[in-house]
C-alpha cells in the first residue's frame, strides 16, 4: 500500500564528481522516496551534497560529475536510463525546478510572460493564445498584482521575490507532480520570505504536488515540511517526520544543527559546533561526523554506521542510537 | 563631560544620496535618509532591516570609508568631519569594520600574516619580531592556528576567513566594530561560532559593536539594543527587550511575524501578518511615512505626514503615528 504512493524512490545513489585531484564522493550512497503530494525537505550545510543529489533527480549532472551507482524511480520509470530526450519530457513536465537565484534562471532577454508561454507551449498541445491566457492565470496563481503588466515585464524589472514567484509561475505551468525547490527562499528579504513560502505551501496543497525542498535553514523546515531528511558529507544521517525531528532528534548532527540555529524566544548561549565540514577529498574514516560529535566513542572511527529504523518511521545513522534505550544518550 | 563617557558614537542628521546615473530628472537614491543615533559605550547596538534600507551605507558611513552628503559624526567628543587627514587617520584606529563576504575582503595573494599585521605596519605600530608576536597574539585570540601564518585565504573555509577579518579588525585596539552582515554568509553551524567568538571578544576587550544584519534572530541574540530601519530611516529603536516584547511600530511587527518559526508545532498559532506588497525603491520614496504603503494601520495621516522618530518610554523611540499599543492588539 505504502509503496503503491511512492512517487519517487531514490535508492543507493552514488553522485560522484572526478576532479583532477581525486574523486568528491558528493553523493555517496542516498536512499530515500517521496509520495504523493508530500512535502520533504533536504536539509544540510554547503557542501552536504543536497544540491547534487537535487540535480541527479533532474538529470542536470555535468561532467566531471557521474552517477555512479544507483536508480531513481520516478513513476515506475529509473531516471538514470533514460536518454537525454526522454529526460527532457520529464523535466519541466512532471519535474520541476525551482532554483536560489532567479535572475541567474530566468533569460535577461525576453519578457517574463513569454518564458513561461514558453514553457507551457514546449510541454502542452494549446495554441498561443491559450498558452497567453495560461500564463496570465498563473501569474495570478502566485499573487503577482497586475499580471497582464507583469507579463510583458523583462527580468530585470522585477524584484527578487517576484522573479521568484515567476519561477514558482513557470513550475506550476504544467502542473508537475514534483516541484525540487533548492534554496527558494535563502536569496529573498524576511518579508518575501515568509510570502513565498506561503505560496508554495498553499499551492502544492491545492494541487497535490509533492515538494522537495532543499534547504540550510531549519525555520523553513518548521514552516512547510511533513518529512525531513538531514545530510551530512554526501549521506542521510537522519530521517523522520518533522515533529520527531524538532522534538527528538537521534543524531548528534541533527541535535547540533538544531541548537545552533538562533531563535527569537532566546536561549542563554547558542551551542556551535565546532570544527568544520571534512574535505570531501579526505573523508574521515568511519562515521563522517566522529571528528566534530561531541559523543564519539572509539568505534565511530573506525566503523561506518548504517542507517537503520531506530523508531517507527525514524531512521539514523549512529552508532550511539543503538547502545541506549531511548535514543542516544546526551550528556 | 559625562556625555563623553556615555556615547562613544554620535550621529546627527546623517544623510547621504546617491545621484541616479542616467535620470534626466534630478533623481537622488536616498541610501541614509536623516539619521541621528546615539552609540554607549560598550553596548553591542544591533541595526536591522531588508535589503536596500540603507543599513550597510550606514555602516560605512560611521567608519568613513564614504563621506556622508549631510550630518555628522561625533567620536568620544570629536567630529569627524572637522578632522584634518592625519588626524582622522588616527582616528580610524578606533573604529573598525568587518564585512559579509570573506571571500571578497581578504586580498587573495596576501598570505594570512601580512593581511593581520598590514593595518599595524600601515600606522607604523610594530615591525619585526614584535609584530610577528602580535600577529600571533591576535591568531590565538580568534581561534587560529599558528600553523596557518604563511597560508593564503583560499586555503581556507568562510568562518575561518571571518575570524582572520576579525583579526584584523583588532589589530589597532579599535574602540568600536562596525560588523556589516558578518554571519550572513556562513552556514548555521559556523555562524554560531563566530557570534559567540563576537561576543567574548566585545566582554574581553571592552568593545562597542554595531552589528548589522537582515536577519533578526542574529541581532536579537548578540545586541543589547535594536535599531529597525526603513528606507534609509530608523522607525524604531530600544532595548532588546522592549523591541520584541513590545514591538511599537509596525514594520517592526511584520519583521517579526515573516521569521520562520521555530518548531511545527507554532505552524497553527502563528499570527501572520502577510503584506503582499514588497518594498518601495529607495529613489522613488512614498509621501508620507514611507511605510505607509505596506502598513495595515495606516490613514490619511499617514500618507501626508512623515512621523517623527520620537521617545515613548525610556529609550524606546519609534516614528509612527499610531505605534501599536500592547492592548489593543
Amino acid at each position: 500500500m505504502d509503496k503503491m504512493e511512492n512517487l519517487l524512490q531514490v535508492k543507493e545513489l552514488k553522485t560522484h564528481f572526478m576532479t583532477m585531484n581525486g574523486v568528491v564522493p558528493s553523493v555517496n550512497g542516498v536512499t530515500f522516496n517521496i509520495k504523493k503530494g508530500e512535502k520533504v525537505a533536504l536539509v544540510g550545510e554547503s557542501g552536504s551534497g543536497k544540491s547534487v543529489t537535487s540535480l541527479s533527480i533532474m538529470g542536470l549532472i555535468e561532467e566531471p560529475g557521474k552517477i555512479v551507482n544507483g536508480s531513481i524511480i520516478f513513476d515506475e520509470r529509473n531516471l538514470v536510463d533514460l536518454r537525454e530526450k526522454e529526460m527532457e519530457k520529464i523535466r519541466g513536465n512532471d519535474i520541476a525546478m525551482i532554483f536560489q537565484e532567479p535572475l541567474t534562471s530566468l533569460n535577461p532577454l525576453f519578457p517574463v510572460g513569454k518564458q513561461i508561454r514558453e514553457s507551457l507551449l514546449l510541454h502542452q498541445k494549446i495554441t498561443r493564445k491559450e498558452a497567453k491566457q495560461r500564463a496570465i492565470e498563473l501569474l495570478k496563481k502566485v499573487g503577482i498584482p497586475m499580471p497582464e503588466q507583469v507579463y510583458s515585464s523583462y527580468p530585470h524589472s522585477l524584484s527578487g521575490g517576484m522573479r521568484q514567484r515567476v519561477m514558482i509561475a513557470i513550475a506550476l505551468s504544467c502542473e508537475p507532480k514534483l516541484i525540487i525547490a533548492d534554496e527558494p527562499t535563502t536569496a529573498l528579504d524576511v518579508t518575501i520570505q515568509a510570502q513565498i513560502l506561503g505560496i508554495l505551501n498553499e499551492l502544492s496543497e491545492l494541487e497535490n504536488t509533492a515538494l522537495l525542498i532543499i534547504t540550510h535553514d531549519l525555520g523553513v523546515v518548521a514552516e512547510i515540511a511533513d518529512r525531513v531528511m538531514v545530510m551530512y558529507c554526501g549521506q542521510i544521517v537522519e530521517e523522520a517526520d518533522v515533529f520527531s525531528i524538532f522534538d527528538s532528534p537521534l543524531h548528534p548532527y541533527t541535535e547540533a544543527l538544531l541548537k545552533s540555529t538562533p531563535r527569537l524566544n532566546g536561549q542563554e548561549k547558542l551551542a556551535s559546533i565546532e570544527g568544520r565540514v571534512p574535505n570531501p577529498l579526505h573523508m574521515p574514516k568511519g562515521c563522517t561526523f566522529h571528528t566534530r560529535c561531541p559523543y564519539a566513542i572509539e568505534k565511530c572511527s573506525s566503523n561506518v554506521p548504517a542507517i537503520q529504523e531506530f523508531r517507527p518511521n525514524h531512521h539514523v545513522r549512529c552508532w550511539l542510537a543503538d547502545e541506549e534505550e531511548g535514543g542516544i544518550k546526551i550528556g | 563631560m559625562v556625555d563623553n563617557n556615555e556615547y562613544v558614537l554620535e550621529i546627527k542628521g546623517l544623510k547621504k544620496y546617491y545621484k541616479v546615473p542616467n535620470s534626466t530628472t534630478k533623481a537622488y537614491l536616498k541610501a541614509v535618509d536623516g539619521i541621528d543615533l546615539k552609540v554607549r559605550t560598550g553596548e553591542t547596538l544591533g541595526i536591522v532591516g531588508e535589503s536596500g534600507c540603507g543599513k550597510s551605507t550606514l555602516g560605512n558611513l560611521i567608519v568613513k570609508l564614504i563621506e556622508p552628503t549631510q550630518g555628522e559624526i561625533i567620536s568620544s567628543g570629536i567630529n569627524l568631519n572637522e578632522l584634518k587627514p592625519k588626524q582622522l587617520r588616527n582616528k580610524r584606529r578606533e573604529m573598525q569594520i568587518i564585512f559579509q563576504d570573506p571571500y571578497s575582503s581578504l586580498n587573495p595573494r596576501m598570505r594570512i600574516f601580512d593581511i593581520i599585521a598590514e593595518p599595524l605596519v600601515t600606522h607604523k605600530l610594530a615591525r619585526g619580531s614584535a609584530l610577528k608576536e602580535r600577529v600571533l597574539q591576535l591568531m590565538e585570540v580568534v581561534g587560529l592556528d599558528a600553523d596557518y601564518l604563511t597560508r593564503y585565504p583560499h586555503e581556507f573555509s568562510g568562518g575561518q576567513r571571518q575570524r582572520i577579518g576579525i583579526a584584523r579588525a583588532l589589530a589597532l585596539n579599535p574602540k568600536v566594530i562596525v560588523c556589516d552582515e558578518p554571519v550572513s554568509a556562513l552556514d548555521v553551524s559556523i555562524q554560531a561560532q563566530i557570534l559567540n567568538l563576537l561576543i567574548k571578544l566585545q566582554k574581553k576587550f571592552d568593545l562597542t559593536l554595531i552589528f548589522i544584519a537582515h536577519g533578526i534572530q542574529a541581532v536579537n541574540y548578540i545586541s543589547d539594543r535594536i535599531a529597525v530601519m526603513y528606507l534609509g530611516k530608523i522607525v524604531e529603536i530600544a532595548g532588546k527587550e522592549q523591541i520584541m516584547n513590545h514591538t511599537k511600530h509596525p514594520y517592526t511587527e511584520l519583521l517579526l511575524s515573516s521569521v520562520p518559526i521555530s518548531h511545527p508545532k507554532y505552524r497553527n498559532e502563528k499570527v501572520k501578518t502577510v503584506i503582499n506588497r514588497e518594498s518601495p525603491s529607495p529613489v522613488n520614496l512614498p509621501s508620507g511615512c514611507r511605510f505607509h504603503t505596506r502598513c495595515p494601520y495606516a490613514n490619511e495621516k499617514c500618507k501626508k505626514e512623515d512621523p517623527d522618530l520620537v521617545e515613548m518610554k525610556d529609550g524606546h523611540f519609534v516614528a509612527c503615528h499610531y505605534p501599536i499599543i500592547k492592548e489593543n492588539r
